[in-house]
This record gives C-alpha cells, sequence and structure tokens, in this order.
C-alpha cells in the first residue's frame, strides 16, 4: 500500500489525551512526531503525522509503518516494546525507550544517557519515598525540620520520629505501620514527576515546565522578529506552549496540595489510589510531547537551523485536548491557537533523501538529551 | 612580480618553495597557513600557497576569517585564478581582490573598523558570526565599490584599466545580495525550500546594478543552490513574461560558464576536491544542477557535454566513495582491532553515514551496483568480527544498519 492510499484523518482534534495518545522518540525521521495509543482491537496503534508536511495524521499498525519506511533498528525494537505494554502512558513510554537505548541501538551517547537517567530517576524515587515520610513526620511531631544532609545523630532522631509517626498513623488509617510504610514506597513513584516538598523544584515535571517557559519566551521573541512564515509557526507553537503551561501550573498546584496534609493522603491513598494516581500524572499528560520540541529548537545554532527547526516543531505541537478543560476549570481555546498553523513546503529530500542519516544521528543526539 | 605572472608559477624561489610546501605533511602545511593568515599584507604569499588549494579544501584547517576572506566570501566559488579568467566570465580573477579590499578599506572605513572589531577570535566555520559580521560588511563594501574608480596600482594586478569597472560593479552586485542569498542558501542547505519571492527579489537587485552584477549573482546561486531548478524557472518565467528578457540569454552564458568550470576539474573529477563530510551534498548539487540546465530547450552539444559531465561526476562519486571506505572506515576498524584498544564506534558510524550520503547521491546518477556491492561487502566484514570489550553487538549492528540498512541490521538480531 503506498502512503496515498493509507488512512489519513484530515481532522484530528482528539477528546482525550489518552485518545492524543503518547509521544513515541522513534529516531526514523519520517516517525517524527509520532504517538502510540490503545487500539480499538487491543493492544496500541500509532498515529504519525503526515509526511508530506500537510494536515493531518496517519493511523498504522506497524506494518503500515512499514509500508511508509524503512524504520530503524532502534525504532522497531522500541514499537515492539510499545506493543508489550499494559497500559500507554507518558511514563510507560518513557521506560520503554530508555531500555531500548540502554540496549545501545541508539548508539553510544543515548547508551550512557539511558543509563544515568535510570539512576537519576530511582534516586528521585528514593527521595520522594523520604521526603514523603518526612513530610507525614513534621505534620504528626511538628517541632525540628531537616536540611537535606543529615548528620548520623539527626538519622537517628529521625528514625525514631518516623516509627512513632507511622504508628500514631496506623489506626487512623485501620491499617498496620507496615502497611502505612508500604503505601508511602507505593506513593514514591507516582509523585517523584512531580516532587514533594522541597524536591519540587528540581522535579522532572518542574523542569519540564522551565524548559517549556524558556521555549515559550524565545518562540515568542521570534514570532516578534521575524514578520514571515517561520515568525507564523513561531507564533502557534508559542500560543500553544502558553497554554500548555498555564494548563500544568494549574494541574501541579492541584497535586502538590494533596502532600501538603500527608496524614490526610495516606487515608484517602487506602481507597482513592488510582484516582490520586490520575491526578498527579496530569502534568506529565500534559507537557507529553513538548521535549522533543524544545530540543529540536535548542539544537539550531543558526538562524537557518532555527527556521528549519521551526518547520518541523510546527508540525510536532501537540493537540490540547477537550478534556484539559475539565481538569484546569475553563475553556481551551485551541482553534484559536492552531489558527495559524500552516502548512510546510519541505524539499523532496527532506526526511527521506541523503539527509537521513544526518537528520537519525541528531536524533539520537535527542535522545541522550532527553534521557 | 605580478601575481598574474605568480599565477603562471614565479620566479625560480617562489617555485622552489611552492614545490617544497607540496611536498610538505599536513601538520606543516596547516602551520604555513596559518603563518600567512596571520601576515597583514598576504598577496604574495597567497600566491606562494595558490597550489596547496585542493590540498587545503581536503584539511580543512581552522582558519581565523580576516576582512578580506570574510569581504569576498559570497564569491567564494567564482575567484579563479587570472589566467582563467576572460572579461565577460561570471568569473573574478583572484588579482583583482587586494585592490578591490583597498577600495573598501578606504571608502567604508567606519564599517570596516567595526567589522574587524567584530571578527577577533572567528573563524571561518563560525557560521553564523560569519554571517552576522557579513551582514554588516557586504553592503558597505557593495556602495563602496559600485562606481569606485580604478585605484593606483590596479596594474599591479596584471589587468587592464578597462576591466575595473566591470569587476567592480559585479562584485558590488553579489555583495549587495550577499546577506539574502546566504540565508537562501543555508535554508535551503536545512530542507526548507527556496521561496520564489526571495529569488525574485535578488534578481531583480542584480538587474538595477547592471549585467555584470546579474551574471555573477546568478553564478553565486548556480554554485550554491543544492538545487538550481527553482533558480532556472524563476529566470524563464521573467523572460516570459518580459519583466527581463536579456536574462535567458544571460543564463544560458552562465550555464556555459559553470559547465566549463565543471569541466575543468582535476584529476579526482568533479568532487575530488571536495572534503569526505561534503562530497555527498556536492554529488547531488551537481548532479541536481546537470539536470536543470539539461532541460526541453537544451541544444544537441549542450546535451553531449552534460552527460559526459555526468559520466565524470559518477567515476568521481563512486572514487571518493570508495576511497572513503578504505580511508575513513575499513582501515581505522582494522587499525583499531589490531591495536586491541578501544574501538571508536561513534567515529566509525559517523564516516559510514558520510559514505551512505555519498552513495545515496551518487546511485541517481549510476553506479548503483558498485556501492551496493562495497557497502555490503564492508557491512559482511563487522558482522563477522567478534564481540569484545568496546564491541559489543549493539555496536556491531549499528554500523551495518548504517552501511547496509535496517534489514541486515534486524537480521543480525534474530528478527526480520
Amino acid at each position: 500500500m503506498s502512503i496515498a492510499n493509507m488512512p489519513l484523518v484530515q481532522s484530528y482534534h482528539p477528546t482525550t489525551f489518552l485518545e492524543r495518545g503518547v509521544a513515541v522518540p522513534f529516531t526514523t525521521p519520517l516517525l517524527g512526531g509520532a504517538r502510540a495509543r490503545p487500539a480499538e482491537r487491543g493492544g496500541p496503534e500509532l498515529l504519525v503525522p503526515s509526511p508530506s508536511g500537510g494536515r493531518g495524521v496517519y493511523i498504522l499498525a506497524w506494518s503500515g509503518v512499514r509500508e511508509m519506511c524503512r524504520p530503524t533498528v532502534h525504532d522497531s525494537r522500541l514499537n515492539h516494546k510499545v506493543t508489550a505494554l499494559a497500559s500507554v502512558t507518558p511514563y510507560s513510554i518513557r521506560k520503554a525507550a530508555r531500555e531500548v537505548a540502554a540496549e545501545g541501538l541508539a548508539g553510544q551517547e543515548a547508551l550512557v544517557a539511558a543509563q544515568a537517567g535510570r539512576d537519576t530517576e530511582q534516586e528521585e524515587t528514593l527521595l520522594t519515598n523520604f521526603l514523603l515520610l518526612l513530610g507525614l513526620v513534621e505534620q504528626m511531631e511538628p517541632g525540628e525540620t531537616y536540611g537535606s544532609g543529615l548528620q548520623p545523630e539527626e538519622k537517628s532522631v529521625l528514625e525514631a520520629r518516623a516509627k512513632r509517626a507511622i504508628a500514631r498513623m496506623a489506626p487512623r488509617v485501620g491499617r498496620s505501620p507496615e502497611v502505612i510504610a508500604a503505601m508511602l514506597e507505593e506513593m514514591a513513584p507516582v509523585f517523584a514527576a512531580i516532587g514533594v516538598g522541597r524536591q519540587t523544584a528540581h522535579a522532572r515535571c518542574t523542569r519540564a515546565l522551565d524548559t517549556l517557559r524558556r521555549l515559550h519566551a524565545e518562540t515568542t521573541a521570534w514570532s516578534q522578529m521575524h514578520r514571515d512564515e517561520s515568525g507564523a509557526q513561531a507564533d502557534m507553537i508559542s500560543r500553544v506552549a502558553e497554554m500548555t503551561i498555564s494548563c500544568t501550573e494549574t494541574t501541579l498546584d492541584e497535586a502538590h496540595a494533596l502532600t501538603v496534609n500527608m496524614a490526610g493522603m495516606l487515608a484517602r491513598w487506602a481507597s482513592e489510589a488510582p484516582a490520586i494516581r490520575k491526578l498527579t500524572v496530569r502534568p506529565e499528560w500534559l507537557l507529553d510531547g513538548w521535549e522533543q520540541i524544545s530540543l529540536l529548537w535548542h539544537s539550531a545554532e543558526t538562524d537557518a537551523a532555527r527556521r528549519a527547526v521551526l518547520a518541523e516543531m510546527a508540525l510536532l505541537v501537540p493537540i490540547i485536548p477537550r478534556e484539559a478543560s475539565d481538569w484546569v476549570g475553563m475553556p481551551i481555546d485551541m482553534d484559536g491557537a492552531m489558527r495559524f498553523r500552516r502548512t510546510v513546503t519541505l524539499n523532496e529530500d527532506w526526511r527521506t533523501g541523503s539527509a537521513v542519516f544526518e537528520l537519525i544521528a541528531r536524533n539520537e543526539h535527542l535522545r541522550a538529551l532527553a534521557a | 612580480m605580478s601575481d598574474r605572472a605568480a599565477g603562471r608559477g614565479g620566479p625560480p624561489q617562489t617555485r622552489e618553495m611552492q614545490r617544497n610546501l607540496i611536498a610538505a605533511r599536513d601538520e606543516q602545511i596547516t602551520r604555513v597557513v596559518a603563518v600567512v593568515d596571520a601576515l597583514a599584507d598576504r598577496s604574495t604569499a597567497d600566491a606562494l600557497i595558490a597550489p596547496l588549494r585542493p590540498r587545503l579544501q581536503q584539511l580543512r584547517p581552522p582558519r581565523p576569517i580576516r576582512l578580506a576572506r570574510l569581504l569576498f566570501l559570497p564569491l567564494d566559488p567564482l575567484i579563479v585564478p587570472a589566467p582563467r579568467w576572460r572579461p565577460g566570465d561570471p568569473l573574478v580573477p583572484r588579482t583583482a581582490l587586494t585592490p578591490l579590499a583597498e577600495i573598501v578599506r578606504s571608502a567604508a572605513g567606519v564599517a570596516v573598523a567595526r567589522v574587524e572589531a567584530s571578527l577577533a577570535g572567528i573563524v571561518c566555520g563560525d557560521t553564523q558570526a560569519v554571517a552576522d559580521a557579513g551582514a554588516l560588511l557586504w553592503p558597505a563594501a557593495a556602495r563602496a565599490l559600485a562606481d569606485a574608480a580604478p585605484p593606483q596600482g590596479w596594474s599591479e594586478s596584471g589587468l587592464k584599466a578597462t576591466e575595473f569597472a566591470p569587476i567592480a560593479r559585479g562584485v558590488a552586485g553579489v555583495l549587495e545580495n550577499a546577506a539574502a542569498v546566504r540565508r537562501m542558501v543555508a535554508e535551503a542547505r536545512q530542507g526548507l525550500a527556496v521561496r520564489p519571492e526571495i529569488i525574485d527579489t535578488v534578481l531583480e537587485a542584480a538587474t538595477r546594478r547592471g549585467p555584470e552584477a546579474w551574471n555573477l549573482t546568478f553564478a553565486v546561486l548556480l554554485a550554491r543552490l543544492p538545487d538550481a531548478a527553482p533558480l532556472l524557472q524563476r529566470v524563464a518565467a521573467h523572460a516570459a513574461r518580459g519583466t527581463d528578457p536579456a536574462s535567458r540569454a544571460r543564463a544560458e552564458r552562465g550555464a556555459e560558464a559553470v559547465l566549463d568550470g565543471l569541466e575543468r576539474h582535476g584529476p579526482g573529477g568533479p568532487v575530488g576536491d571536495a572534503e569526505l563530510a561534503s562530497v555527498g551534498a556536492e554529488v547531488r548539487r551537481i548532479a541536481a544542477l546537470l539536470e536543470a540546465i539539461d532541460g526541453p530547450g537544451a541544444t544537441q552539444q549542450r546535451r553531449r557535454r552534460v552527460q559526459e559531465l555526468r559520466h565524470a561526476l559518477d567515476a568521481s562519486s563512486r572514487t571518493r566513495f570508495e576511497e572513503g571506505l578504505a580511508s575513513a572506515f575499513v582501515a581505522p576498524l582494522r587499525e583499531q582491532l589490531e591495536a586491541a584498544g578501544p574501538i571508536d564506534v561513534p567515529g566509525l558510524e559517523d564516516a559510514a553515514r558520510r559514505l551512505r550520503e555519498i552513495e545515496t547521491a551518487g546511485r541517481r546518477i549510476g553506479s548503483a551496483k558498485a556501492y551496493d556491492t562495497l557497502l555490503r561487502g564492508t557491512a559482511q566484514e563487522v558482522m563477522r568480527l567478534d564481540e569484545r570489550p568496546g564491541l559489543s553487538l549493539a555496536d556491531k549492528v549499528r554500523m551495518v544498519e548504517v552501511l547496509a540498512g535496517p534489514d541486515e541490521a534486524m537480521a543480525m538480531l534474530g528478527v526480520s
């Protein structure tokens, strides 16, 4: 089947984030901006932006992707992992991508970065676990607060206070102290991406939000300086980025508020863990896809390169589904922001000719930066 | 001694020094070039290193950009040794550069001083810094040269007094539009389509400067754009609409001059002197250029010349590919294996990518089987390598993937 005969969805307005799918960091240039989502008949399906640079997406199984292009070994392996996922979420896709990169299939730079990224995430989860416990201790036994570097004697004092806090908390939620400790461990990976307490400033989502704010500022400046096609593209990117930032800030505040009352949250966790999980992952869903866009922008070193990546970035801008309006409690004018989305005129060779090798290498480098 | 004389070899001492330089090692040449680059007046020294230019193109030493080099950067592909230049050619004789630069220095002193201050620490590869400095210098230089009188000492260039004005007007025309042309070319190289309105603006500005300016501007665009077709389409459209009826004839002469230039290639063929990393892009550019100027109205003679050049380009591309495969991939891999040290896998992958760029561009004009055979053979050699610390299965898979494609690489993982 040629691309011309594939099912192109011209008008693509997902209602929910799950319907929008999760950005998959493929390295094949023609798969830039591809997203995975659960298919109606089970297993994931891929949404691939029109390779011509025009509007619309193709909804394909992997066999369809292979008819469209020759995916890299990395991408075939990544798709294999995605297919086996029980659920498609930004976290599960990131984990799968990191595992494939750690096999070395996106190059040595991405391999090293994937290993470092995995270690960082483990450390962040441990730290979150500690900070959740600390939050509980400080709430149950108000008094001394602790800095980041604990002295040995402080550690033993803290351990004792933690035991007492958990013991006092246990009857309130009708669980044993061991179960309370296990609940805190369960919560750690859930809250690691958004951070807890003093960690929030350095958490994954906060870092991603800061990067998006920088992108917003720079694309706004570009759009004001360049009254041409690149300026219109930058303007569209800037508008959607601004809405995404606003929504992310709201959902982050809401999620962070959960940990202010640790005792209350533990009580809720026993019965409402799935709902709490959903609240905490909203920022990740909102930010999904922007990392690649920011990396593309910051990888461009000349104005010509910036114009070229703006054309590419404009194709990747994630549509904010209507579901986000419910999350933040206000209407989102996505159509208004995307009105200025232009069809990009690209050379025939782009992403398919001799440039393909350079683009794959660039995408692999971006994988390393994103890990 | 005039530089035109130097172009023929110069006095015995110069010829002797040139012979010594030709025999020098790469690092010695790099040092000599650094000394020449540091000279305030490099006109004589330039003549000395003239025979090294093809080798310098391959060596690409990091060279500080000085005012004269920045000034004439937009004309780079058109600058030829004086003996090759004939009046009316869309080319610039190298001996004219020093006197033209002197005119700019004296007439555009303020801009020159600002630009010279901004050049400290910049080397030729600093694309954005060079573009920014050029955007300051080139318009001022264009104004200085447009109506300039021949400077004292023009005769030192070996050129006639009557040849000054057309050369100066032509150079001024190119410099006036240099920033726009540079941007257009840079964007085209990034994969963006060339916008017709930008071509129109540049050509119309050149037309206002006179035929010499138009000829040189057109020749620069032909030599720089990755695909000449949009340019030729705009010229044909202008001629057909009557907005610039003479442009078709001028474009024909420009195309002839381009063919002349391509036919004068060295023993390595049209891409013999290009560094390996740019061979693929250069093959693609020349192939697109030949296709564009071999349009429906081409004469039999034109067709024959284009055909011969295609054959030469095919052979040149294949030769550079073979040499590159041997010197940049196979030999380093074998040396590193024999040394039993670490394998520079990223470096080998990078070399393989450069080779695939050549192959992808080259197979469009011929020799597809030859490329396939060489790539497959090398990929098989990589597949047979024993894994060891520093050379994992993933490393081998990736090298095979670049050389022979993902299907062959997937087979190594036991997946079809």
